[in-house]
Order: structure tokens, then C-alpha cells, then sequence
């Protein structure tokens, strides 16, 4: 059991051993070359390099490392396949070759060692050999450069005879510009082979520069065009706009094309005919040539709001409606038209606020394609603020005109607007200047009429006495209420006050009815009233009753309350006098009876006064 | 006693009312006012300015020609004459509608904006109703109150089944008058504040009373002030915001 172990193991080992050595043989039958197609370029230009990898056998080979040199940038790579069959007596022997193709930009300028490229094959490494490229300097040199595919030596003639052929310019419109001022630059092909595979290899990016891809064909549209005296086919490639964003000198970086020219167009004489030519290509990188473009800055003397407007611009606005309510929103569309950099456009100069809210606007930018002309809107929404006929203001925007080389301004026509008050109250406002006065359009109320009478009107109601004594009325119209209502309360309550309020007017009645019986010549009538009346007025003032009143009763009642003698005389005479009358009839004159009259008219007056 | 109240009554009462005191301005004056009316409506308003200034300077005080004088002084652009005129008019016809609408229009001209003041509606609805009663409104207002009270005491008194009616009554009277009486005080107060508008195109606020004191803000043409104090031809003016500075007499002139 042991022993049959060990041949086991002895015969495993052989048989490892065989395989492990017949690999050994099929890893040295892999080998790799490695080439370039020249070994001096400028920067930025591209280098191939090749690996040709040849295997005996049939089986996966696997693709070679090849290290990236620092300032070298790998752009990319491809790979084919050949295979080719001998059989030599009976025995065939199969080879075959895979090519790679790795493309390298050079960056910097220097030598640089490309390689080895390196291989992993049944557990063996295989290397390459090394190629050494040197970068030189990018010098002024024909606006191409076709870079020969590999598989094909070319000879400087050769080279020559393509760049004469076969060549891409770029043309700009101008070389000296200012900044943001359009600078147009066209990318042209000129050909006189038949090109297959045409591709951008390097699209330059504009630094410095603000770049605006008018035209970029999509496939070629060839043109016959004659150039010193050859007819070319011509093909417009790509056309930018470009707008200086600072100043200085800029060079342009080149445009390089890749494309196959079909070399078997070229009859190379009778003897060289070869059917399978026609399919022979020809890899040429073209590149344009450096373009220098001086930018010059901007002059001074911007004038206000100026944005960095560069061109020739118009401007208008229209607002819609032109019928508002005040409060409710007008659509303003401001649109700048013209040639320049639109894009760089500012807004412009919104007119003073103060009549109109203005919120932000909307941007729309429209270019058309022949150049960059084109037109941006600035749609605003407004509110005005006020009722009445109101003018919106221009809007203003400075632009440079590089053409003219100065500054100019343009300004939209004013809009009349008619705003109807709305439900919005209006807002006082403030800020604004007296010369825009005119121009918005408002205006002060007109003057007063005129008149044929004018008051002065100094004093205000408060400032006047007038004012202050009116205020009496009311205050004494209260005491003059409350004292009647007393008068009339005691008049009521106080027999003593209402006799003696009612004395007068009752003394005046008697002394009517007096005078009436004396014009009747009623005598006794005439003396009985005048005794009566004066009787009772006396006890009417001093309540008591009038029977009780004697002549002589009287005059101690008057001289109680402190009369005057003489007046209580008075009295006692017109009583004498009645009394005699009345009992002595006799004849009495009517004169006697008027001034008896006017003695007891005076008596009731004196005695009003004392008692 | 009747008698005596037939005496004061009556010329009190045409006085009052009727406001014989105000005094009539001449047939000359009025055709002055009128001829400058006439120099507006051309357009010359240089003459229409110095025919309302004379009928101003003898002594006639009517608002619709310190509005008309204030017209003249805006088309003149002379926007603080302007709007001290406008300013003059309002004092004599608080309320008017036309000096409002022009006073507000020409002080949006002027330079110096009043800062606003950050009032909350309670506060805004207040000063609204203040505004609202004019001067010469709250004075009829108190003088109405007076006399219903009157009234109200006289029904007291003849009427005496209605006590409760009268009582209630009364009171509210009296509440009314005393508030009329208070805003009408108060108000009166105000007015009495003297004001100023600014009639130089800048004016400088200082410290003290002196150009050698510090300047402390500039006022433009059309501002209104309020004196607080003069001293010699330096006036402490203050603005509505509460800032106050020393300014000279000739910058401004008294409304």
C-alpha cells in the first residue's frame, strides 16, 4: 500500500514536471517587439506606439502593461489580430500577431522612455524593449501636421507632399479686439485626397474666453474652392463665437482632426499595381495653426449701470394691459435686439420705483445662428401704485459699441398706462425727486375758482370769544329753568309768595277795570276799584286779609314795614279820597278821577318797591 | 332777568353761529386774488405768485388762496414755498380734499423721506380717528354736547317722571364732552406747537446754537419741523422721529 503510494507520487511529480517545462517552451515562443512612429514630436503633439505581440500557438495571450511616462498622457489604444498558417512538409506550424496601438500626448517637453510594455504569460513576465521619444518645443511651424499611421514609414517627402494636400485652417474674423466684444472663428477643412474616418482628435477649450458654438458640422459638406491656383474640396467644420472675458494677449489652442486617407487613390505607377491597395489607409492627425488674439480692455468713462454690454443693441418695451386697476399686475416685456454678448447682459435700468413695485424678471435669451445676434426679453410683472394717468418711465442700458469705440446708451419709449383706482388703497410716496415730476406724468390738483367773496378765515371756532360765550346758553337756560320751577313750586306752596307774586298784575287788573268805569263816568264804580285795588295789593304784599284793612289799620301795618311816610300819606289820601266819594256822593270832575288814577298808579309803584 | 339773557344771548348766539367776527376781505383784495387766478391759467405763475403774496400780505387769510399761492409755488419749482403754502391752506381748511391731495403729491417731491413710523394697527386706527376730527369739528362737537346737556337738565327739572331716562342720558353727554373736550385740548395743543418748513435747497442740523457746534443731520428743501425753542437766529428744531438740532432762522419759515 505504502510502496504503491510512493510510485504515485513519483509519477505525479513526473508528469508535472513535463508540463511545467513544455510550458517553459510555449512561454518562449511569445515574443513582443515594440516601435514608435517617431521619435522626436513637439508638445501636444500625439506619439503611437506599438507593440506587436507573436505567439506560436493557439491560446489567450493576454494584453501588455505599458507604464504612462509622467508628461505623457495615454489618449488611448487599439488592438488587431493576424494570423498566419505554414505547412511545410506535412507538418503546420500556426503563428500569430496581435498589434497594439497605444497613442500617447505629449505634455511636456523633455525625453521620455516609452516602455517596456510588459506581459504576463503562464506565469512568466515578458518585456518589450524600450523606445526613447524626445518632447521638443512647440515651434511656428505649418498649419499641419499628419502624423503617418503606423504600418507605413513615411518619408519627409512624403509628409510634405500630404500637408500641402491635405490642411485645416482657422479663421478669425478679427485679431484685436476688446473684451466682451464677439470675436467669430471658423475651422476649415481643405482636401484634395478622399478622407474616410474623420474624427476630432483635440477640441481646443477657450481659455479666457467665452466660447458660443454657432456651427458644428455633423458630417461633411464638401465644397470645391480654389486655392492658389488648385481646386481643393472644402468642408466647413466648426464655427464658434468667442467673447474675451479678460484682457491680455490669448493664443487659441489648435483643432486637430484624425482621418484616413485613402492612399489608394494615389497611382503610384503600372508596376506597383496592387488590387488589395484600395484598401490601404492612411492615419493623418491635421492640425490648425496657433491663432494670437490681442484683447484689448475696456476704455474708461463706463457711464452708470453699465454691465459689460458689449455690441450694438436696440431696446423697446410694450406693457400689456395698457388699462389697469391699480394694484393689479402689467406685464412689462423689455427686449434688448442686436449683436453682442447677450448673455452678459444685465437687466437694465428699471425706472424709479416709486410709482410702479416691480418684482424680478424673467430672462428669456434667444440667439440666431447666423453670428450671435439674437434677442433677450426681460419680462417684468409691475404693480402701479397710483390711480390716474400714469407714464412708465424708460428703462436705460449702457452698452460699449466696439465698432464706434465709445460707450452708448439706449432707452425704451415711455408708456402711458391708464389706472383705474382699485381696491387697493394707495401708497404715500416718498423718495422721489422733483425733476421726475413732469415725466411721470401725475400731476397737482388744480387751482381754486374764483370768487366773488373772500372770508378770513384766521380764527379757528375755538379761537373765537364767540365760541366760548355760546356755552353760556345752555348754562343759563339750566339756572333760568330751575328758578321757574322754583317761582312756580312757591307759587303753589307759599300762599304769602304767590299773593304777592300775583299782587302787581292783580293791582294793574283793578286799575284797568278803574279806568274803564271812569271813561264810563261811573263814579262810586271808579272809586271803589281804585280803593280796592290799592287795599289789596297792600294785603296781598303783606298777607293779610284785605277786609281787615281800615285806613288807619293800614297806615300802622305800612309803618311796620318800614314805608316811607310820605307814600303811607299817599295812601291814606287816596283812601280818604275813595271814601268820601263813595259816601258824600257829589260831583267829581274827571279830572279829579284822573289824577286820583295816576296817584294810585304811582302808590302801587312805591309800594311795590318797599314792601 | 329775562331781559339781561335777551342782551347776551343774541349777539352770542350770531356771533357763534353765524361767525359775524370774520372779517370780509375787500373787493380789491378779492380782484387781486382773481387776477392772479387769470396769470395761472396762462401760465405765468411768477405773477400769479406775487399777486396771492399780496393779497397774503394784507392780512387776508383764506386757504384757498395759500392753496392757489401754493399751486403757483409748485409749477414755480419751488417745492418748499410750495408745500408751506399748502401747509398754511390746511391750517385754515383742515380737511380739504384738494390741499390734502397736493400737499401729499409735493411732499413725495421732496427729498428727505419721513421715516415711517413702525405703528401697530391699534395705534394707526387711533391716529386715523384723531385725524379724523378736524379742529373746528371737535369745537362743534363739544358745543352740541353743551347744549344737550342743557337740555338734558332742563328735562330734569320739568320733567321729573323720567329721572331714569334724564340720569342716563346726562351721563353719556357728559362722557362725550369730556372726551370731545380732551382731543380738542389736546389738538389745540398741537396746533399751537409753531412749525416750520424747510425753504433752502440744505440745512444743516447742529449741536448748539452756532455754526461752530457739530452737525448732527441735514434737512432738504419742503421738510417739516417743529420749533421747540429760539435763540437769537438759531431755532432747536425737531423732526418727526424725535431727532433734534439747531438750525437758523433763515433756512426755514414758520407755517
Amino acid at each position: 500500500m505504502a510502496m504503491r503510494g510512493r510510485k504515485r507520487w513519483i509519477f505525479l511529480c513526473g508528469v508535472l514536471f513535463a508540463l511545467l517545462w513544455a510550458q517553459g517552451i510555449d512561454a518562449q515562443d511569445v515574443t513582443m517587439r515594440a516601435s514608435v512612429d517617431r521619435t522626436r514630436v513637439e508638445v501636444g503633439d500625439l506619439i503611437q506606439f506599438t507593440v506587436e505581440v507573436e505567439a506560436a500557438q493557439m491560446g489567450r495571450v493576454s494584453a501588455p502593461q505599458v507604464p504612462t511616462p509622467d508628461g505623457l498622457q495615454l489618449t488611448g489604444s487599439t488592438s488587431s489580430t493576424s494570423m498566419s498558417v505554414n505547412i511545410v512538409n506535412g507538418e503546420m506550424t500556426t503563428k500569430r500577431t496581435t498589434t497594439y496601438h497605444f497613442s500617447f500626448r505629449a505634455q511636456r517637453q523633455g525625453t521620455y522612455v516609452l516602455g517596456p510594455a510588459q506581459l504576463a504569460h503562464d506565469g512568466k513576465t515578458i518585456r518589450s524593449d524600450q523606445v526613447r521619444v524626445e518632447v521638443v518645443k512647440r515651434s511656428g511651424r505649418p498649419q499641419t501636421r499628419p502624423a503617418p499611421s503606423t504600418g507605413r514609414s513615411m518619408g519627409g517627402s512624403e509628409i510634405r507632399e500630404i500637408e500641402q494636400n491635405l490642411f485645416l485652417q482657422a479663421i478669425p474674423e478679427k485679431r484685436m479686439v476688446y473684451v466682451g466684444e464677439q470675436v467669430g472663428v471658423t475651422y476649415k477643412l481643405f482636401t484634395r485626397y478622399d478622407l474616410r474616418n474623420v474624427q476630432y482628435g483635440h477640441v481646443p477649450t477657450f481659455t479666457g474666453f467665452w466660447a458660443e458654438t454657432v456651427f458644428d458640422a455633423q458630417r461633411l459638406n464638401m465644397q470645391r474652392e480654389v486655392v492658389d491656383g488648385r481646386a481643393f474640396n472644402t468642408a466647413l467644420l466648426k464655427r464658434l463665437a468667442l467673447f474675451p472675458t479678460t484682457a491680455g494677449k490669448h493664443t487659441l489652442e489648435q483643432l486637430e482632426v484624425n482621418c484616413e486617407i485613402v492612399a489608394g487613390r494615389r497611382s503610384r505607377g503600372l508596376f506597383d499595381f496592387d488590387p488589395f491597395s484600395a484598401f490601404d489607409t492612411q492615419q493623418v492627425t491635421v492640425r490648425s495653426g496657433d491663432i494670437e488674439i490681442e484683447v484689448r480692455p475696456l476704455p474708461a468713462g463706463a457711464p452708470k449701470g453699465f454691465g459689460g454690454a458689449v455690441g450694438q443693441f436696440e431696446m423697446r418695451a410694450e406693457a400689456i394691459p395698457d388699462q389697469v386697476k391699480a394694484g393689479d399686475p402689467v406685464a412689462v416685456k423689455v427686449v434688448v435686439q442686436g449683436a453682442g454678448n447677450l448673455h452678459a447682459i444685465d437687466e437694465p435700468i428699471r425706472p424709479d420705483r416709486a410709482r410702479f413695485k416691480f418684482y424680478d424678471p424673467k430672462t428669456n435669451l434667444e440667439t440666431q445662428k447666423q453670428g450671435i445676434s439674437g434677442k433677450k426679453t426681460f419680462e417684468y410683472v409691475a404693480i402701479p401704485q397710483r390711480a390716474g394717468q400714469v407714464i412708465l418711465p424708460p428703462f436705460t442700458l449702457a452698452y460699449f459699441d466696439p465698432v464706434q469705440r465709445r460707450y452708448k446708451t439706449v432707452q425704451t419709449e415711455p408708456i402711458a398706462l391708464h389706472v383705474t383706482p382699485g381696491e387697493l388703497a394707495p401708497q404715500p410716496v416718498d423718495g422721489l425727486r422733483g425733476e421726475e415730476v413732469r415725466a411721470l406724468g401725475s400731476d397737482i390738483r388744480y387751482i381754486k375758482p374764483d370768487r366773488i367773496h373772500l372770508a378770513d378765515q384766521g380764527l379757528l371756532l375755538y379761537q373765537r370769544s364767540g365760541f366760548w360765550l355760546l356755552q353760556l346758553v345752555p348754562v343759563l337756560g339750566v339756572v333760568g329753568a330751575y328758578a321757574y320751577r322754583r317761582h312756580r313750586a312757591r307759587l303753589v306752596g307759599d300762599v304769602a309768595y304767590a299773593r304777592r307774586r300775583r299782587s302787581r298784575s292783580e293791582a294793574q287788573q283793578r286799575l284797568g277795570r278803574a279806568k274803564g268805569l271812569m271813561e264810563a263816568g261811573d263814579s262810586a264804580g271808579f272809586h271803589g276799584e281804585i280803593h280796592r285795588s290799592l287795599s289789596q295789593f297792600v294785603a296781598d304784599r303783606t298777607n293779610l286779609s284785605a277786609a281787615g284793612l281800615t285806613a288807619d289799620h293800614i297806615g300802622s301795618v305800612l309803618v311796620e314795614h318800614g314805608v316811607d311816610a310820605q307814600v303811607i300819606a299817599g295812601v291814606q289820601d287816596v283812601f280818604g279820597q275813595c271814601d268820601q266819594a263813595r259816601f258824600a256822593p257829589g260831583q267829581i270832575s274827571e279830572a279829579q278821577m284822573q289824577a286820583l288814577f295816576a296817584q294810585a298808579e304811582d302808590l302801587i309803584g312805591a309800594l311795590e318797591r318797599c314792601i | 332777568m329775562r331781559t339781561v339773557i335777551k342782551r347776551l344771548l343774541y349777539p352770542v348766539v350770531a356771533i357763534a353761529i353765524l361767525g359775524v367776527d370774520a372779517v370780509s376781505a375787500s373787493e380789491a383784495l378779492v380782484a387781486l386774488y382773481n387776477r392772479g387766478n387769470e396769470h395761472y391759467r396762462a401760465g405765468d405763475f411768477e405773477a400769479a405768485i406775487s399777486a396771492y403774496e399780496r393779497v397774503v400780505a394784507q392780512g387776508l387769510n383764506n386757504g384757498e388762496v395759500y392753496y392757489n399761492l401754493g399751486n403757483a409755488y409748485f409749477k414755480n419749482a419751488q417745492l418748499g414755498r410750495a408745500i408751506l403754502s399748502y401747509e398754511r391752506a390746511l391750517n385754515l381748511m383742515p380737511g380739504d380734499r384738494d390741499v390734502l391731495a397736493n400737499l401729499q403729491f409735493a411732499n413725495a417731491q421732496k427729498i428727505d423721506r419721513e421715516s415711517e413710523d413702525d405703528a401697530n394697527i391699534l395705534t394707526r386706527v387711533l391716529q386715523a380717528f384723531f385725524a379724523f376730527f378736524t379742529l373746528d369739528a371737535l369745537a362743534v362737537m363739544v358745543c352740541v354736547f353743551v347744549f344737550f346737556i342743557g337740555g338734558v337738565a332742563v328735562c330734569w327739572i320739568f320733567v321729573p317722571v323720567r329721572r331714569l331716562l334724564w340720569g342716563v342720558l346726562l351721563v353719556v353727554f357728559v362722557g362725550g364732552l369730556l372726551g370731545s373736550a380732551a382731543m380738542l385740548a389736546f389738538k389745540a395743543h398741537q396746533h399751537s406747537i409753531p412749525k416750520a418748513i424747510i425753504l433752502v435747497d440744505e440745512a444743516i442740523g447742529r449741536s448748539g446754537p452756532g455754526s461752530d457746534f457739530l452737525q448732527v443731520f441735514t434737512l432738504h428743501e419742503g421738510t417739516k419741523v417743529e420749533i421747540e425753542r429760539v435763540e437769537g437766529r438759531w431755532l432747536l428744531v425737531r423732526l418727526r422721529s424725535g431727532l433734534g438740532g439747531w438750525i437758523e432762522a433763515r433756512a426755514l419759515e414758520r407755517i
